[in-house]
């Protein structure tokens, strides 16, 4: 019985999510940010993505991280003085254990650019 | 005494079988701590267990037992372990990976408490594992090698284990997360030897059920399974129900 109680408590904590939240990182203001955008394969879970999560943080700069693992993309900004380049991203995501399929630079945040459409 | 063994893996290593071995490395600079408890009818084990990822394909480990048995408190057999991820490939939400393991536990236990046997065991595997955002697939196999350091020289070990797993609710990544695993743990265990001899009622089969879940949030992982046995042969006696619980923190 405490078996089931368990796992109608994790079912019942596990529903209640819905929406995707930003990762919560410290922001810190810059006159103007590049957003990067990397779709990334092999993220299955979120705990296992934690690693990504703690790599694309060394990152010089990174701020304002949130990872859509269902859709499989992290975005996150950096200070245009401090964009790093496509071989250091792929480094990262490849210490984390995954590999990514596509980045993309905005001077845009790719939230606001969803909204618009 | 020899339980033990069967909990030669876990330490720290995400989503993989609560019983069984999975084919998980750590992300690089990634470490991993976790404490669990190990419940059987007579005896339990605590374990306080640490991982570190070196690289993304490289992962060392310990493991620390305590044995509790009535009044009596002592420390078990360390465990010291390495894995190496041999092969993997990444989909959109999905990986699947081959893993190398080697492992060796150290005849530590406290012998004044009469806990556990002191053993020395060396330990190779082959783990491999599909993971995707719904479903999981393990399967392992392990052989160990066993010194007792007396007269009585017990069988080595063929460990396999299949797990198949489920995520019935895909959440966001901030959010908890919950899979539902059940396993199918196998064992044989060879012939023990006595002064040289051949023991030869010894040695045989069993085969054992656990279902089990691990429900994470962020770093944060609760796990925890029961097993129980299904069948034996010749002279292994079939697996006597056990539950395992433990935390597990990423950082």
């Amino acid at each position: 019985m405490w078996m089931a109680g368990l796992i109608c408590f994790f079912l019942g904590m596990s529903t209640k999510a819905t929406a995707q939240v930003p990762v919560p990182v410290q922001a810190k203001k810059h006159d103007s940010l590049v957003y990067i955008k990397m779709k990334i394969n092999g993220m299955a879970c979120p705990f296992c993505a934690y690693g990504l999560e703690k790599r694309i943080k060394k990152i010089d700069g990174a701020a304002n991280l949130s990872v859509n693992i269902n859709k499989g993309y992290a975005i996150f900004s950096t200070p245009d003085n401090k964009k790093p380049t496509e071989k250091t991203l792929k480094k990262r995501v490849k210490e984390a254990g995954f590999t990514v399929e596509k980045i993309t630079y905005s001077s845009e945040s790719f939230h606001k650019k969803k909204i618009k459409k | 005494m020899l339980f033990s063994c069967i909990m030669l893996w876990k330490s720290a290593m995400g989503h993989e079988p609560i019983y069984g071995l999975g084919p998980e490395t750590l992300s690089m600079h990634l470490s991993g701590i976790e404490f669990g408890s190990h419940f059987f009818q007579s005896e339990t084990e605590y374990y306080l267990a640490y991982s570190y990822g070196i690289n993304q394909n490289w992962t060392i480990g310990a493991k620390f037992p305590f044995i509790s048995s009535g009044s009596q408190f002592g420390f078990g057999n360390m465990l010291i372990k390495i894995k190496y991820a041999l092969w993997r490939k990444t989909q959109p939400g999905a990986i699947k990976r081959l893993t190398a393991i080697a492992a060796v536990k150290l005849p530590t236990s406290d012998r004044s408490q009469n806990l556990s046997t002191n053993i020395t065991a060396a330990t190779l595997g082959l783990a491999n594992g599909y993971e995707s955002r719904r479903w999981y697939y393990f399967s392992s196999v392990t052989y160990t090698f066993i010194s007792t350091g007396n007269n009585l020289q017990q069988g080595n070990i063929l460990n396999y284990n299949l797990a198949g797993g489920i995520r019935p609710i895909k959440t966001p990544y901030t959010k908890p997360d919950l899979v539902f695993l059940i396993e199918l743990n196998g064992r044989y265990s060879g012939k023990s030897k006595l002064n040289n001899e051949t023991v030869t009622q010894s040695g045989g089969n069993t085969l054992a059920i656990a279902p089990g879940f691990l429900f994470s949030y962020r770093n944060l992982m609760l796990k925890g399974g029961i097993q129980f046995g299904i069948t034996n042969t010749k002279y292994i006696s079939k697996k006597q129900t056990n539950g395992l619980i433990s935390l597990e923190y990423h950082f």
